[in-house]
């Protein structure tokens, strides 16, 4: 045993010490059966306890509390519709190619919904369970802040205008539409332009199915599209066909024409600032022959919501329409990933379970492929999680001379006042650090060396990486948190 | 009130009086404050009271209530704003803890450096040095094969080691 750890063991101690003597100085916690004088206050604390736990996990457990005579919260009032439905869902419909693997619109209206999404476990083992995203938007639908799709901010309403299939457009090729007023942004690129009704418009298609394009309008506002599935000529036609609303217009985004590409119709609309009505709740499971964590949402109610569930996070390995709820699988799409027609829902007390194992446990992390096209954009929040700021970082992985660098794009990021550096963690170990530049936009990148001695070979494993800015005395001061990744990079 | 609250008073209360101060010497090892230790370690036993009856049925709920009581230290480090922390490292009185006259310098250097670990790495050496848990233990509380504790809790004393020498150094060369 050496000088270092018989020092730190009788730390401990000395620690183990000092609580005994708190703890013989405050009222230990006790349960309501042992209520007496003086301990009304310790049955409080544990009533409050239980309110709060049925307020956050939301009606999931009602059925189970109202056994045992506890108060649930009920939700507010309806409020008045949030979103426009601009198309009607057909009545009947004729068979159309979708991804989706669930059949629903041709169903009979009695096919079940699902609340509790999990994997068949003989598929991928339950681990976690969550009736609420854990930050950040629009992961909440109970919020009153607004959304904020992409991790782009506006501080005017920004509208929000979903162009997809009339029918389960959520699990086909679509398009989130936004317009923002005072918000200007410089990085498009030159050679990826196409001159449309008169505007050079920015048109990205990318290997992973997402799609963008990016303009500036006469009057100065700007338009962003963000597409799933679409090529580069559908993104084309879907900008052919968009012509701007007057600013004053009660949803002044843009008014959609007749020739779309396959059928696609302007389904749904509303500002960012509207209210939502929505719930989400979803699992993570681990696929045990890989290792790999998938995450499964289960997402009802308002359109815009549903649709950006989709959207505006990595590529999903499959989304479903199953009754009215939209299914979402995140993770890494190989051959032995989960997929929607593996998800069941959930009986109610395995779904407590995993609910209790989400509170115990670290958060499992979602690997992402990272390599070659495959770029990951995460979110990058401040560590005081009070603060509503969200922006994000892209992160890339470039190999040059057979040597591998991670890539930092900061482009997206809101670096805040007081941050002086930026630090990189990779497999929790320090890999660099460089001066930080407070402020929004800013173009830039900054790399790391993946591994101390890293060959083409070495990058297959994977490795966590951790983003942070940080003050002069090393203090956090916001970060990505822990990323897995997987390199998928393409010998040359 | 129902048998199953009846049930579970008496079972709880046990628990409580079993595991309460290992629960708080987590806490105190984490956040080195009085007031936010035991905040911690009483919102611990409110959530662990408000799943009893599932807790009670694992195999090792106070392994259960360790993995919460962490979880929540590490939130409420989170929490502190840098405000607070840059008041906690030039206010000149020491942390309440260290009011106590037994308490040693070297302690509250140590774990301010605990502290400032991963979280991975903080949760290892906690659970090892106050709780004095094996490393099996260790493994069921944090969810990790037992290599991967013991590479963090080696890692973590390593780190800990060099940078109790180097604040050695610095007191010797202040003198």
């Amino acid at each position: 045993m050496s000088d270092f750890d018989d020092q730190a063991r009788a730390a401990g101690e000395r620690v183990r010490r000092d609580a005994e003597r708190i703890a013989g100085t405050i009222e230990p916690f006790a349960s309501p059966s042992d209520s007496g004088p003086g301990r009304s206050s310790h049955w409080l604390l544990a009533a409050a306890a239980v309110v709060v736990v049925v307020a956050g996990i939301g009606g999931l457990l009602l059925a189970a509390n109202r056994d045992a005579g506890v108060d649930t919260v009920s939700p507010p009032p309806d409020s008045r519709p949030a979103t426009t439905m601009i198309a009607e869902p057909p009545t009947t419909t004729e068979p159309t190619p979708t991804t989706a693997t669930v059949p629903t619109t041709a169903e009979p209206p009695t096919v079940a919904s699902i609340r509790r999404p999990i994997v068949d476990p003989a598929v991928c083992t339950p681990i976690s369970a969550t009736s609420g995203g854990r930050s950040g938007l629009p992961r909440d639908p109970g919020s009153s802040r607004p959304v904020t799709l992409f991790t782009r901010g506006s501080d005017s309403p920004v509208p929000i205008q979903i162009i997809a299939a009339p029918v389960d457009g959520q699990a086909k090729p679509f398009a989130v539409v936004l317009r923002y007023v005072g918000r200007q942004r410089q990085f498009v690129s030159p050679e990826n332009t196409e001159s449309i009704n008169g505007i050079d418009i920015f048109v990205g298609t990318y290997d992973n199915g997402n799609g963008e394009a990016e303009w500036t309008l006469p009057d100065g506002s700007m338009g962003y599209l963000r597409s799933r599935g679409l090529d580069r000529e559908q993104l084309v036609s879907i900008l052919t066909q968009l012509t701007p609303r007057p600013a004053d217009a009660l949803i002044p985004g843009f008014d959609f024409g007749a020739d779309g590409p396959d059928g696609l119709e302007l389904v749904a609309e509303q500002l960012n600032t509207e209210p939502r009505d929505a719930s989400f709740a979803g699992s993570q499971c681990r696929v045990e022959s890989t290792g790999y964590v998938y995450r499964i949402v289960a997402t009802t109610g308002n359109p815009v919501f549903t649709f950006a569930m989709v959207i505006d996070r990595p590529p999903p390995v499959d989304v479903a329409v199953v009754g009215d709820a939209v299914i979402v699988i995140n993770g890494i799409a190989d051959a032995a990933a989960p997929r929607a027609s593996d998800v069941l829902d959930a009986d109610e007390e395995p779904w407590r379970q995993l609910l209790i194992s989400s509170e115990a446990g670290p958060e499992p992390e979602l690997a992402q492929l990272i390599g070659g096209d495959n770029e990951v954009v995460v979110d990058f929040v401040p560590i005081d999680d009070t603060s509503t700021l969200v922006s994000s970082l892209t992160l890339r992985v470039d190999v040059t001379d057979g040597v591998a660098f991670l890539e930092v794009y900061t482009n997206d990021a809101l670096v805040a006042g007081a941050a002086e550096y930026w630090k990189t963690e990779i497999d929790g170990r320090m890999r660099s650090r460089s001066s930080a530049t407070p402020g929004e936009g800013r173009r830039g990148a900054f790399g790391s060396r993946l591994g101390d001695s890293p060959s083409f070979e070495q990058l297959t494993e994977e490795f966590t990486v951790r983003i942070s800015t940080t003050d002069g005395d090393d203090q956090t001061i916001q970060t990505t948190g822990t990323i897995r990744l997987v390199p998928i990079l393409a010998a040359d | 009130m129902s048998d199953q609250d009846t049930h579970r008073g008496p079972d709880f209360d046990e628990f409580v009086a079993a595991e309460f101060t290992n629960i708080l010497a987590l806490a105190l090892a984490v956040l080195h404050d009085r007031d936010d230790a035991v905040d911690v370690a009483q919102e611990t036993m409110a959530r662990t009271f408000a799943r009893w009856d599932v807790v009670a049925t694992l195999d090792r709920p106070g392994a259960w209530t360790r993995r919460v009581a962490l979880n929540l230290a590490t939130d409420t480090l989170r929490r502190r704003t840098r405000r607070q922390r840059l008041h906690l490292r030039l206010r000149s009185q020491p942390p309440p803890i260290a009011d106590e006259q037994d308490t040693v310098e070297w302690d509250r250097t140590f774990w301010a450096k605990v502290a400032a670990l991963p979280k991975r790495e903080r949760d290892v050496v906690v659970l090892h040095y106050v709780d004095d848990l094996t490393i099996a233990d260790i493994a069921s509380i944090v969810d990790s094969p037992e290599g991967t504790v013991k590479s963090d809790l080696s890692r973590a004393r390593g780190r800990l080691r060099n940078a109790m020498q180097r604040n050695d150094h610095d007191v010797q060369d202040e003198e």
